[in-house]
Parts: structure tokens; C-alpha cells; sequence
């Protein structure tokens, strides 16, 4: 009887990361095949497409949520979910063509103060650390959507494309961050803020430079 | 052993998905700024023996010290690096630098081989100092046009990996005689930098 239940029971505890890790895959397995900018995919899958294809927007948002993750409950959901509301109205924002002449440099900005904070395991005040969120988020969304060259066909499905990708990124990170409290799992976590915030750095430069 | 086969079970389907992920992201540059750059930036420092073998050093010697530097170096290495690409790319001067690579290479191989335990302050500045020098070299052929992003992560992240892949080697010090092991590591990189900055001084 016990050796019954304990076969799927095992089974499960074993496969859970393997299948998230397969759906995930498999999520992922169109994009290489639809990664072409001129292929009709839809606007809401190319919105969906788009924070996966673009370093400069994929960056921010994954170190978003490393941060959220480790600074731990209330933060863990407060600030994804203010980054991705404020991802949202700047898609809006990107889509009406407000510009915000900062924009590109400060995408760079946000990967490295985001990185330097997820390295450092920084602590901010609260209403400091919703600050953050909410203006990298409208940066972020706005250079997601703002394209004078190829207006969106059906902007509010692109919108929506964006939130769900960058929503199912950052509930990934976070919830992992958050559950495995693991010394190396952690280290990992530091580490790989420090790599988005060096990028950040490097393309700062090379932006102020001006030879990009 | 059942704490560590556990982590490895998760371990491995976000390693799977961290291949995965770049392949999805190479696919057509048409599609967005990931697919020109990232390949080139990931393979830029896979490609000079130099490179590789310095960052195999300090991650092998952060094991060999073991906490803090462990965590230490992989954290604070790539700010350091970034900070000589920085310099390179605002073109400031900076000498010697292929000697301070080669250097690093010979130094760093020593410090494993004769078993050097420094402070904590004093592991961070000499790595440090030649970060600055792998950073600058590197900083210098970054691409400046568009994928700066995409190249400059990939740059960082293939860096980064050898680091983690000298801190995967260094830690055979946990098995009987791996502290052996490691030092004779150490001594064949300190060769290969000897023999690096032979080649570079009598050029």
C-alpha cells in the first residue's frame, strides 16, 4: 500500500522542477522558429515575443525580480506587480509615442542600479524601492512599445503580450528566489546581478560616448 | 549526500534552461537586438587562451581559499572588469596591458600552486588589478553600434561561467588529496602564464 503512494509521490517530488523546466521549453520552442520581425505572428505574440528577444528590456525585468525575490514578502509581490502595472502604462505611453528622450540610456541605468542592488543584497525603504520599480517598469514598457517606424496594427493585444511575458518572468524568478534559501542558490542569485549590472555599465559607457 | 542530490535535481532544469534560453534568442537578428550580438560577445572571451585561463585561476583560487572569497570574487569580478572595459571605451591610457593579462595568468597560477592564503582584502585587490587589465582589452573591441547590449551580456555572462567553471574545478579540495590536485592545477596554468609572458617579451 505505502510502496504504491510512494512511486508517483517520489515520482512527483522529482519531476516537478523537470516539468516546469519542460513547459517552460517548450513555451519557449517557437521563438527561434518565429523570431523573424517580418513573420505575421499576431500582435499579441510578438508583444508576448518581444521582452525575450530584446537584452536591453529582458535584463531589467529579470533583475526586477531577482531583487523582489531576495528582499522576501512584503516586497516579493509588491514590486513585481507595481514594475509590471508600470510596464503596462508605459507600453501605453510607448504606443501614443510619448517619448521619453531618456528612455534608452536609462534602460542601462536600470540594469545596473537593479544589479548593484540584487549583488550587494541591497535593502531600500520601501516607498524608495516602489519608486524604483514603478519608474524602471515605465521605462522598460515604453521602449517596448515605441516604434514610430512600425506602428503596432492592434496595440492593446501587443500590451498585453508584454505584461504576460514579463508577468510570467518575473513570477518565475521570484518564486524561486523566494523558495530556495539555498547558500549556493543564493550566491547565483548575487552573481547574476553582478553580470547584469557590468552589462549595464559597459553600455553606459558606450553610450556616453556616443558610438552606438 | 541527500541535501546535494536534491539541489542537483533542481539545479539542472534551470542549467537546461540557460542553455536553452540563448538558443531561442539566436535565432534571426531580424526578430530583435538578442539574436547579432550575443553569439560574438559569448564567444569573445572563449577564444584567447590567456582569457580563459585567468579566469579559470580565479575561480579555482576563490574555492581554494574558500569563504568568503568563494562567493566574494564571482560577485564583485565582473564590476571590477567592467570598470576597465569602462576606461577603454572613454579611451583613457592605460600600459602594458597584454603584459598584464599574461601576468595575471602567471601570478594568479602561483598564488594556487604555493598555496597562498591572503586576506580576504588582499585576494580582492590582486585579482582586481588584473581584471582591470582583461576588462580594458576587452572594453576595447566592443562593438559600438547597436547589440552593444546583447554582445556586452553575452561578453559578461561567457566571463562569468569560466569563473563558475574554476570554482566547479577548485572544488576537488574537498576530496582527499584534491588539495594536491588543485595545486598542481595552479602550477600548470602558472607555466602556461610563464610561457604566455615569455612569448610576449621576446616577440
Amino acid at each position: 500500500m505505502s510502496g504504491a503512494w510512494a512511486a508517483p509521490a517520489l515520482l512527483g517530488r522529482v519531476s516537478r522542477p523537470a516539468s516546469s523546466a519542460l513547459a517552460a521549453l517548450v513555451w519557449l520552442h517557437p521563438a527561434p522558429a518565429l523570431a523573424h520581425g517580418s513573420l505575421a505572428v499576431g500582435d499579441f505574440y510578438s508583444g508576448m515575443l518581444h521582452p525575450f528577444l530584446h537584452f536591453e528590456t529582458l535584463l531589467p525585468t529579470l533583475a526586477m525580480g531577482l531583487w523582489s525575490g531576495q528582499l522576501g514578502s512584503p516586497y516579493s509581490w509588491r514590486l513585481p506587480l507595481a514594475f509590471l502595472g508600470a510596464v503596462m502604462a508605459g507600453s501605453v505611453a510607448g504606443i501614443l509615442e510619448v517619448d521619453l528622450s531618456l528612455a534608452p540610456t536609462s534602460l542601462e541605468l536600470s540594469m545596473l542600479v537593479l544589479g548593484l542592488l540584487v549583488a550587494a543584497r541591497g535593502k531600500l525603504p520601501a516607498s524608495l524601492a516602489l519608486a524604483l520599480a514603478l519608474l524602471f517598469g515605465l521605462f522598460d514598457g515604453q521602449t517596448s512599445a515605441y516604434d514610430p517606424q512600425a506602428p503596432i496594427g492592434r496595440p492593446l493585444l501587443f500590451i498585453a503580450g508584454v505584461g504576460s511575458s514579463v508577468g510570467l518572468i518575473l513570477f518565475h524568478v521570484v518564486t524561486r528566489v523566494v523558495r530556495y534559501r539555498a547558500f549556493w542558490v543564493q550566491t547565483g542569485v548575487r552573481v547574476m546581478g553582478s553580470w547584469i549590472a557590468a552589462t549595464g555599465l559597459l553600455v553606459l559607457a558606450l553610450e556616453w560616448t556616443g558610438e552606438r | 549526500m541527500k541535501v546535494e542530490s536534491n539541489w542537483a535535481a533542481r539545479a539542472l532544469p534551470a542549467a537546461a534552461l540557460l542553455v536553452w534560453l540563448p538558443a531561442a534568442a539566436f535565432a534571426h537578428a531580424a526578430g530583435g537586438s538578442a539574436g547579432a550580438g550575443f553569439l560574438t560577445g559569448f564567444r569573445h572571451p572563449l577564444g584567447g587562451l590567456d582569457h580563459v585561463l585567468a579566469m579559470l585561476a580565479v575561480g579555482m583560487w576563490g574555492a581554494q581559499l574558500g569563504r568568503p572569497a568563494i562567493w566574494v570574487l564571482p560577485v564583485a569580478f565582473p564590476q571590477v572588469m567592467a570598470l576597465g572595459g569602462v576606461a577603454a571605451i572613454l579611451g583613457l591610457p592605460l600600459v602594458g596591458i597584454e603584459l598584464g593579462v599574461t601576468l595575471s595568468v602567471l601570478v594568479l597560477g602561483s598564488m594556487i600552486a604555493l598555496d597562498r592564503r591572503p586576506p580576504i582584502w588582499g585576494a580582492f585587490l590582486i585579482v582586481s588589478f588584473f581584471a582591470v587589465f582583461h576588462g580594458y582589452a576587452h572594453g576595447a573591441e566592443l562593438p559600438g553600434k547597436t547589440g552593444a547590449v546583447a554582445y556586452s551580456a553575452g561578453f559578461v555572462i561567457a566571463t562569468g561561467l569560466i569563473h563558475v567553471t574554476g570554482i566547479a574545478i577548485g572544488l576537488v579540495v574537498k576530496l582527499p588529496h584534491g588539495g594536491k590536485a588543485l595545486r598542481a592545477g595552479g602550477s600548470a596554468i602558472a607555466a602556461a602564464g610563464l610561457f604566455l609572458t615569455g612569448q610576449l617579451l621576446l616577440r
